[in-house]
This record gives structure tokens, sequence and C-alpha cells, in this order.
């Protein structure tokens, strides 16, 4: 399974995810209570640069995680140029833009094993309502493999269907690749149960 | 969409088994549920790498938000809440499994992530109407009921959470936030339907799915 992280030495990589995370959260929150100014937008914009420089990082990379989001972003600093004046708007886009590339940035430099420990940790406190991390652990596990399970469903139907000959319209495979999907869930309990997972 | 275009599931891989005989008790076990709240994570993590619909030029309707009104149709409200839960937990720890192969904690740090969080309330309501309830009944699903449940319910409990959201994150007022949404109601309105009629479909070929 392809992951979004990048290997790396630096600072930023090999400090802890949990205080990655946290300093995110606290940086996070000063963004947003700090009041619209050229220096808050400096500040913004300052922040995700210099963790990337320091992650040595490829500022490509972060940029291509929100490729996607700025055409939002254009379309709603024009929509705020309408009713806000155009510092506020550009301070608004600012915060959002730093705080989307500093959270890509902890995920960049951390891999997943270490992310899910993280979450693990976290999810420690809910033992009394009734979570059990161990079991979302599995339950991630389970999910990484049946993603690659749905690709070989679909390839099979597609056989399947080609070989009949028949014209199908394109959308065909779709109930019954989840009719399949249904029934794997259904054998994979099977075997969690027989191991005594259940 | 109608029924000549849909073809039927290819047998069940192994025959010599009952379809009855599966677990000992008439209820499901623990294990079954972890593997289905798993197995549609999945489902919902294919339905964001799959081509969406064309809508004519580069613009397409995303077809990951089908696996989440699907999820909560087919396992019902907590489930299917679980199912979406653990789905946005993966994507959260860095996996690219939205839709575009987004994923870490990027996409919840930006504006969307109202609409985001609202697909394990949308899995939840959907499931809550789909079922008739929190817990099993004999409750069948039936058309007027998935219906309302994937095309009403669903895309209310969407908007419901997300425009606010996306409204306080961008500064925006209520107004300004709608108009943008809007541009999404004829893909959610599709998006209903089809969950609709693949709800429908899986229920007729695969009931013991939508049993806890």
């Amino acid at each position: 399974m392809i992951s979004l992280y990048v290997p790396g030495t630096s600072v930023v990589h090999r400090a802890p995810p949990a205080s990655k995370v946290g300093l995110l959260a606290v940086v996070a929150l000063a963004l947003s209570v700090a009041p619209a100014s050229v220096w808050t937008i400096i500040a913004a914009l300052a922040a995700p640069a210099a963790v990337v420089a320091l992650a040595r990082l490829r500022p490509s990379t972060v940029l291509a995680d929100i490729r996607q989001l700025l055409v939002l972003f254009l379309a709603v600093t024009l929509v705020q140029l309408i009713f806000l004046d155009p510092l506020t708007a550009a301070t608004n886009t600012a915060r959002i833009v730093s705080i989307v590339l500093l959270a890509q940035c902890v995920t960049r430099t951390t891999p997943i094993a270490a992310m899910v420990e993280t979450a693990e940790r976290f999810l420690g406190p809910l033992r009394r309502f009734g979570v059990r991390p161990e079991r979302v652990g599995l339950a991630m596990g389970l999910v990484l493999t049946a993603i690659g399970q749905l690709s070989v469903f679909v390839a099979q139907v597609r056989d399947a269907q080609r070989s009949r000959g028949v014209r199908l319209p394109p959308w065909s495979w779709v109930v019954p690749v989840l009719v399949l999907a249904l029934h794997y869930a259904d054998d994979v309990g099977d075997a969690l149960e027989a191991r005594g997972q259940g | 969409m109608d029924q000549q275009t849909v073809h039927r599931a290819p047998a069940p891989r192994s025959s010599g088994r009952s379809s009855s005989g599966r677990s000992s008790s008439g209820r499901g076990s623990s294990a079954r549920t972890l593997a289905q709240i798993a197995v549609f994570a999945a489902v919902i993590a294919a339905f964001g790498m799959i081509p969406g619909i064309p809508l004519g030029g580069p613009v397409a309707v995303v077809l990951q938000t089908l696996g989440v009104l699907l999820a909560g149709a087919v396992l019902g409200p907590l489930r299917g809440a679980a199912s979406v839960t653990l789905f946005l937990g993966l994507v959260a720890l860095g996996l690219p499994l939205l839709s575009g192969f987004r994923g870490g904690l990027g996409v919840f740090a930006g504006p969307t992530v109202g609409f985001l969080v609202s697909w394990v309330l949308t899995a939840f309501v959907v499931g809550l109407i789909v079922h008739g309830g929190l817990r099993r009944r004999d409750v069948l699903p039936t058309w007027p009921r998935t219906l309302l449940a994937t095309v009403v319910a669903g895309m209310v409990t969407m908007y419901a959470v997300g425009v606010p959201v996306m409204a306080l994150i961008l500064g925006l007022g209520a107004r300004e936030a709608m108009i943008t949404t809007l541009t999404f109601v004829p893909g959610d309105l599709i998006k209903g339907v089809l969950a609709a009629v693949i709800t429908m479909q899986l229920w007729k070929a695969y009931p013991r799915a939508f049993r806890a």
C-alpha cells in the first residue's frame, strides 16, 4: 500500500509523532486567533516554509497535496472579496493554507506504523467506553488487505462479463463486486473467529 | 438504471456451503462485525479510486460518498458509522484513500473537514432509516425508505454539518457558503439514487449482509 510518508533523517522526521501533532494543534489554534494583518499572513506562510526546509522535503511534494484545494481557495477568495475587505480575505486564506501545509508536513515525515502506534496510545483512555485499541489496529490491517482483494474481484468480474460476449454498461460490475466483497467479509469473520479473534 | 442493466453476481466461490449454516448462533459474531466494518471501509476507499461519473468536460461526480451511503444502508447505523470512522482514521494517519489520492492530517485542517466528519453521521442516519432502528428488527429495506435515506437524509446530514463548518473556517456568511455548495447538489442527487438502486439489489442478492 502506498503511503504519503517521505523517508528522511531530519529533525522533523526524528521528532516523536505525538509532539508533532501537539505542536500542530497549538500552531493551528494560534493562527486562528491571530488578528487579520500583514504580519499574520507572513507568519502563516513562513511557518510551513520553515518546516519544509527543516524536513528537507521537496516543496513540490507538499504543494501537490494542496493542488486540489487551490481551486477551492481561488473560488473562496473571490467570494470573500465581495463580502469582506481584502486584508481579511487574504488572512483567512493564508491561515487555512498554512494549517493544511503544516498538517501535511506531519503526515509526510511520519511513517504509517508510527502514526498507528500514536493513535493507539491516544485511543487508550477510550478503553473505559468499550474501545479496544488493539482491535482498531487489527481492523486497519484488514482494510488494507481488503483493498487489494477488491481490485482482484473487479478484475475477476470484468473478465467473467467480457467472456460472455454481451455488451454491458461500464458500471455493470459494481453490484457483483460488492456482493463478492460482502461474502469475503463473512469469510474473514469466520477465519478470525476460528483463530479466537472474536 | 433499470433492472435490465444489472447483471447477477457470479456464483459464490465456495458452493458447498449453505447460507444458513454459517454461524452457530443466529446472531453474527463480533469477528464477523469487525470484518464487515473493515471490508466496507475498503469499499469506501475503492469508490474513491474509480473515476467519477463524467458530467461533460473536466467536471466529474466523485463517487466516494456513494460508498458512505452504502455503508449505512447495508450495515446499519452502528456498523456503518464505525466503518466510516475507520476509513477516516486511516486517511488521517496518512493513507491517500480520499478521492484524488488525497490523505493525511492536512485534509482534516482544510475547509471541507465538516463534510468528511459528517460522513460518520450520514452513515448513521441512513442506516437508521433503512434498517428502521438502532438494533436489528424485522424491518426490511424498502424502496421508499431507502430512497428517503440515501437521497434526502444523506444529503441533508452532509450539508447540515459540512456547510456551517466550511463557513466558519472560511469566514463566510451562511448564504455565501450555501451558494458555494449548490454546485454539489446535482451530483449528490445522482449518487443518492444510485445508492438506493445498489442497496436494493444487494438486499436481493445477499440479504445476510444487512443482518447484524
